[in-house]
């Protein structure tokens, strides 16, 4: 509301020619954000340069410690004879599986618990016990079951973040105002509407927040999986890599993983911009 | 004519405490076109009363409806953010698989008489507070209930706007001929508003009293509005009347 008054009372005349505190005020923000800038990339650079001299100089043995060149040079190996591709794209396809499988499954079962309040009743302790065991735990029995294989990495991966996900959609959708749901029944309303005209829509913002801390968690239990039972993707390259004391691969396929971290999370920001532009056109 | 017919009606809620008699013995006939308020102490199962006749709290005997149906007011509106003002006022109409063109239609007139077809596209929360509750009146309203049930629904309003809607949202009522059956807190606003003011008496709920409230007609030979009544100088005789009813 506000906002929708100081821009109705301003004249555009006024919002050309500024005062000069204004002025000020904006070029000190400015100012700071450069800085800010400056300082992280300076950060970054300095810590590669160290690094490489570092190395170079024998202070640190690169043999051990890898360096940049040595990294770009390994970089520029594997993009050459094509590995990085196979191992990158395994890992990233692994990733998406894993995250669209939890978000299916974790939406279908909270729909389940708020359907029928017996369900969640007796599948309640169930999921809270599994949500705080570490998962880990569960990889060599899954290993032993399932075969040294992909499969055993998609079900240990969704094991990470399936649980918490059924959580909190659940606790998302109970704590959604029972006035809202009454409205529905008081238009005549089924279940099914409830569902779809209130609890979805109303629980945007939680089931996007979920997406978020999931495609973080199917990383994590991806490479967790690859560790374990795989012969491709970056989380067998770094545990390969940190066995046959090829330290190049494991720096290149952290530095990857980091590129490949922010890329996911902005996808799904990107994914909350489009859905939420409806309800935003107006704020 | 008898639109609802209450008779002999008895409600109790359980819970792992016990049973609580919310209600008990409600008798109480409407007629169609009549506005009807209903007052009481709190927790004396006003809203119960409400939602029992709106079927949302289901009861085995005591209730009988002239095949009429029922629009409910909450107290807050519940406009869906999510939703333009156009899509919240036909959420009815898509829920009860009635988008007809003649639905269509009503609801854009009565979004244009109302004054709020400029914001049809708007949202909810780019709204004043009483177009909000206008907005929620005639996504009622769009089903064509023959009877309106208002549970409180100006009390989340501060007082000037609580004026000033209540004066709206009576007028458009009249206006459409609707029966309506209003729970209120505020004496005032039980007899600027209704035709017959039911007392409820505390837990377990039963009608201690019904006042007629009969307000001399405008010069213009129309009925007073809201507002009219509260000036008019039958207004204090009525509200002492009632006032005497609680003490």
């Amino acid at each position: 509301m506000p906002k929708r008054f100081s821009s109705k009372r301003r004249l555009p005349s006024e919002r050309l020619c500024i005062s000069e505190e204004q002025r000020m005020y904006l070029s000190t923000i400015r100012r700071r954000k450069l800085e800010v800038n400056f300082i992280r990339v300076f950060i970054l650079a300095a810590f590669i340069f160290a690094w490489e001299l570092c190395a170079k100089l024998g202070v640190i043995n690169d043999f051990i410690f890898s360096s940049p060149s040595r990294i770009v040079g390994c970089f520029a190996d594997m993009c050459a004879d094509g590995s990085l591709y196979r191992h990158v794209w395994v890992t990233l396809y692994e990733t998406l599986l894993c995250f669209s499988l939890v978000i299916i499954i974790g939406l279908a079962s909270a729909v389940l618990m708020w359907l029928s309040k017996s369900f969640s009743e007796v599948i309640e302790p169930y999921i809270v016990v599994l949500n705080s065991l570490p998962k880990s735990a569960l990889a060599p029995i899954l290993i032993v079951w399932l075969g040294n294989n992909i499969r055993t990495i998609i079900i240990s991966a969704i094991s990470v973040a399936v649980f918490g996900t059924i959580l909190t959609l659940y606790t998302g959708f109970m704590e959604t105002d029972q006035d809202k749901i009454k409205l529905i029944k008081t238009l005549g309303g089924t279940r099914w509407h409830i569902l779809t005209k209130v609890l979805l829509p109303g629980n945007l913002a939680v089931i996007l927040n979920t997406m978020k801390v999931n495609m973080g968690l199917s990383l994590v239990g991806v490479i967790i999986g690859e560790f374990l039972a795989a012969n491709e993707g970056l989380g067998y390259l770094i545990i390969y890599g940190s066995q046959v004391f090829k330290l190049d691969w494991v720096m290149l396929s952290i530095i990857i993983l980091c590129i490949m971290a922010t890329f996911l999370y902005q996808l799904i920001n990107l994914l909350e911009k489009l859905l939420s532009r409806n309800v935003d056109k107006s704020a | 004519m008898a639109i609802l017919t209450i008779k002999d009606l008895d409600f109790s809620y359980h819970s792992p405490q016990g049973e609580t008699k919310a209600l008990t013995d409600i008798n109480l006939t409407v007629n169609e076109g009549e506005f009807i308020s209903i007052v009481g102490p709190s927790g004396c199962g006003k809203s119960t009363l409400l939602s029992i006749i709106a079927g949302l709290t289901p009861v085995a005997e005591g209730l009988s409806m002239n095949n009429a149906t029922i629009g409910y007011m909450l107290q807050r509106d519940h406009l869906f953010e999510w939703r333009t003002i156009y899509d919240n006022v036909i959420l009815g109409l898509e829920i009860r698989k009635l988008m007809t063109e003649e639905n269509i239609s009503r609801v854009k007139t009565l979004l244009g008489r109302y004054g709020l077809d400029t914001f049809a596209d708007k949202r909810p929360s780019e709204l004043s507070g009483g177009m909000r509750q206008r907005a929620a009146l005639i996504r009622t309203l769009a089903l064509n209930p023959d009877i309106l049930l208002l549970d409180e629904p100006f009390s989340a309003l501060d007082y000037q706007t609580r004026l000033k809607v209540s004066n709206d949202i009576g007028r458009i009522i009249k206006e459409e001929k609707k029966t309506a059956l209003l729970v209120t807190h505020d004496l005032s606003e039980a007899i600027s508003m209704g035709n017959r003011v039911v007392v409820l008496s505390e837990r377990p709920g039963t009608i201690r009293k019904i006042i007629n409230i009969d307000f001399p007609k405008s010069a213009s030979d129309k009925e007073l509005t809201p507002l009219e009544r509260r000036n008019s100088p039958e207004f204090q005789e009525y509200f002492h009347e009632l006032w005497r009813c609680f003490s």
